[in-house]
């Protein structure tokens, strides 16, 4: 699914990934968990493909694409989702009508139909249910006056609406208190499948309590340090940061 | 008016010819009036008025005689039949090289809802000018809307005067959506001459490439409890320019009054410009003002946002943009057809985004 090669990228001239390497297969939940500072957002935003970093070296594919070949917009459309550690307002903008717009826009450039506006309707209501999201959310400007809680929420309402193949979650979890961090894992989780994989970017093992990683990676200055399984996460809670050898 | 030599929009330097012209227009006009005056010829001094819009700086007590003058002059009043549909003001002028000059007065009664639309959509002369004064009687809502966006005629000036008095208890809302011609100024000048008058000005000016709009205001609180509320906002595109001017003035005795002044502007591509001055003048203890103007590029965030969720440059800049511009359209009266307009601003957006 997703394979990454020695990738290293800088901004502004500060070199932040360091010979990075990944891989995720279809289906496949992977935590990146590390220390405040290490890149961890930046490394889903050079995937992502944000104009602001340059990769210097390495390659990143998704389902054999070269990634780093393609624009933002079509790295989107080839199924790549980034969920956002700061969710972005956008005044002005209804949440049914953005979602709608970057729906029709993937298909677009995928060469697909848009979607009528009875399907969209359709099943942006039972995602919203699912979710516990409140109908009034749909002519609610993108993210403006949401809580924290809610504003990650849209997000998983994005990506279910969106159905990526790659989904890279930033943080997805911080300031959530519990009740809305088990909406979101369930979000999660209910959306798990054999074709898709996810990439969740953590600061904690409390969100790995309620969605089981297949593999756990440990993150420090711009590279990953030690891979395991979910037990990785459970031995950092105790330990702390310091028994694997990094400064939190 | 024949002995003016006309400016060359397809020069160069043809901005700057302009405003030499204006300049020199505006002197003759000024000893023109001057001269009407002292001879009390109303009939010469509404000539003077005629060929001297330019010489109305909205900031200057020229301006101020002039418009109490001219309205001693013909004046219009809307019947109550056009209570519920729309008034076109039309701008027209089709003599393709010359200056046009249009001026109208009118009167909005007590107890009516009127709504006027600007239409200068036929104004095809290489410079039309106009002027339109309302005088708003007590009680009575007027409703103004200024869809200046040129379609066929880009590479003209238009240059125009709205002049509103208000009476007591009256309100003016005044839409005003600049674009699409190399060169339009809008002045506003508001009265509000009666306790509890209120004036709002919703705009927007998008400024092509090498295109300037101008809209300057200035807004007289002369009773109390007065209350004007402007908000404007601004994209100047690849050398475009967009210039937005305010100036509320709450005179001495207009206590309990309230004014709000907000200017929001984008810039868009290379060596675009915003020129934005929110002014007050306070002379009065017993107010409320307050002003704010912003200029900044597209925000970085929700356009990243926005390509993420799998929108081109062009269509992630369009959707900010539509959205930035949005609140133009509030309190619109609802005889407007607020979509062929959104149209029209939308089909300007789409010319003003530029590819970086
Ligand atoms: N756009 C940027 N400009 C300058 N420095 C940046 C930028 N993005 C990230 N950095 C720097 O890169 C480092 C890693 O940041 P980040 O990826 O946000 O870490 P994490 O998500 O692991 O907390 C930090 O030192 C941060 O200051
Ligand atoms: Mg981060």
């Amino acid at each position: 699914m997703l394979t990454i090669d020695n990738l290293s990228a800088s901004v502004e001239g500060n070199p932040i990934l360091k010979s990075l390497s990944l891989t995720v297969g279809a289906g496949e939940v992977h935590a990146i968990m590390g220390p405040n500072g290490a890149g961890k957002s930046t490394l889903g935003k050079v995937i992502a493909g944000h104009e602001e970093y340059d990769v210097s070296s390495g390659s990143i594919h998704l389902s054999g694409e070269d990634l780093l070949e393609l624009d933002i917009e079509e790295r989107a459309s080839k199924g790549l989702f980034l969920g956002f550690q700061y969710p972005v307002e956008i005044p002005g903008v209804q949440n049914h009508y953005f979602l709608r717009t970057v729906m029709n826009a993937q298909r677009k450039t995928r060469g697909e139909d848009e979607l009528s506006a009875g399907d969209f309707l359709k099943s942006l209501n039972e995602e919203m249910k699912a979710l516990n999201m409140d109908a009034d959310f749909k002519k609610r400007a993108v993210n403006v006056g949401f809580s924290g809680g809610e504003k990650k929420r849209n997000e998983i309402l994005q990506l279910s609406m969106l159905k990526p193949s790659l989904a890279i979650l930033d943080e997805t979890d911080s300031g959530l208190d519990i009740d809305a961090l088990k909406v979101v894992a369930e979000g999660v989780n209910r959306l798990r499948s054999p074709e898709r994989s996810f990439i969740l970017i953590t600061h904690y093992q409390r969100l790995l309590d309620y969605i089981k990683p297949d593999v756990v990676h440990i993150f420090a200055d711009g590279s990953i340090v030690k891979s395991g399984g979910p037990e990785l996460a459970l031995q950092l809670e105790e330990q702390g940061y310091a028994s694997f050898g990094v400064k939190a | 008016m024949s002995e003016i030599q006309l400016p060359n929009t397809r020069q160069e330097n043809w901005r700057w010819n302009n405003l030499r012209w204006l300049e020199s227009l505006s002197s003759s006009a000024k000893n023109q009036i001057h001269k009407a005056k002292s001879n009390n010829q109303n009939v010469k001094f509404m000539q003077a008025i005629e060929g001297a819009r330019e010489s109305i700086s909205v900031f200057s007590d020229s301006e101020r005689e002039l418009c109490e003058l001219a309205l001693c002059g013909k004046t219009t009043s809307i019947p109550d039949v056009y209570h519920d549909r729309i008034t076109p003001i039309k701008i027209q002028s089709n003599a393709p090289h010359e200056v046009v000059n249009r001026n109208m007065i009118t009167r909005v009664g007590s107890h009516v809802n009127a709504c006027f639309e600007v239409d200068t959509a036929s104004a095809n002369a290489q410079w039309t000018n106009a002027w339109v004064h309302c005088k708003v009687e007590s009680t009575s809502t007027l409703d103004v809307i200024l869809p200046s966006i040129s379609e066929s005629q880009v590479d003209s000036a238009l240059t125009l005067t709205l002049s509103f008095d208000l009476e007591a208890s009256s309100r003016v809302r005044l839409h005003t959506f600049l674009s699409n011609r190399s060169f339009q100024r809008v002045d506003v000048l508001v009265r509000l001459r009666g306790t509890n008058s209120t004036f709002l000005a919703r705009g927007l000016n998008i400024a092509g490439e090498h295109e300037e709009q101008d809209i300057h205001l200035h807004c007289l609180h002369q009773a109390p409890k007065t209350r004007s509320h402007q908000e404007h906002v601004g994209i100047a595109g690849h050398h475009g320019h967009t210039i937005w001017k305010s100036l509320a003035t709450i005179e001495r005795g207009a206590h309990g009054s309230e004014s709000f002044q907000r200017n929001d502007n984008r810039l868009l591509g290379n060596k675009a410009r915003v020129s934005s001055k929110p002014e007050l003048k306070i002379d009065e203890d017993d107010v409320k003002a307050s002003h704010g103007s912003a200029t900044g590029r597209v925000n970085e965030d929700a356009y990243f946002y926005c390509r993420q969720r799998g929108l081109s440059p062009r269509d992630a800049k369009a959707l900010l943009l539509e959205a930035f511009v949005e609140k133009s359209f509030d309190d619109l009266s609802s005889l407007i057809d607020k979509d062929a307009l959104a149209a029209k601003v939308e089909r300007a957006l789409g010319k003003v985004i530029y590819e970086e």
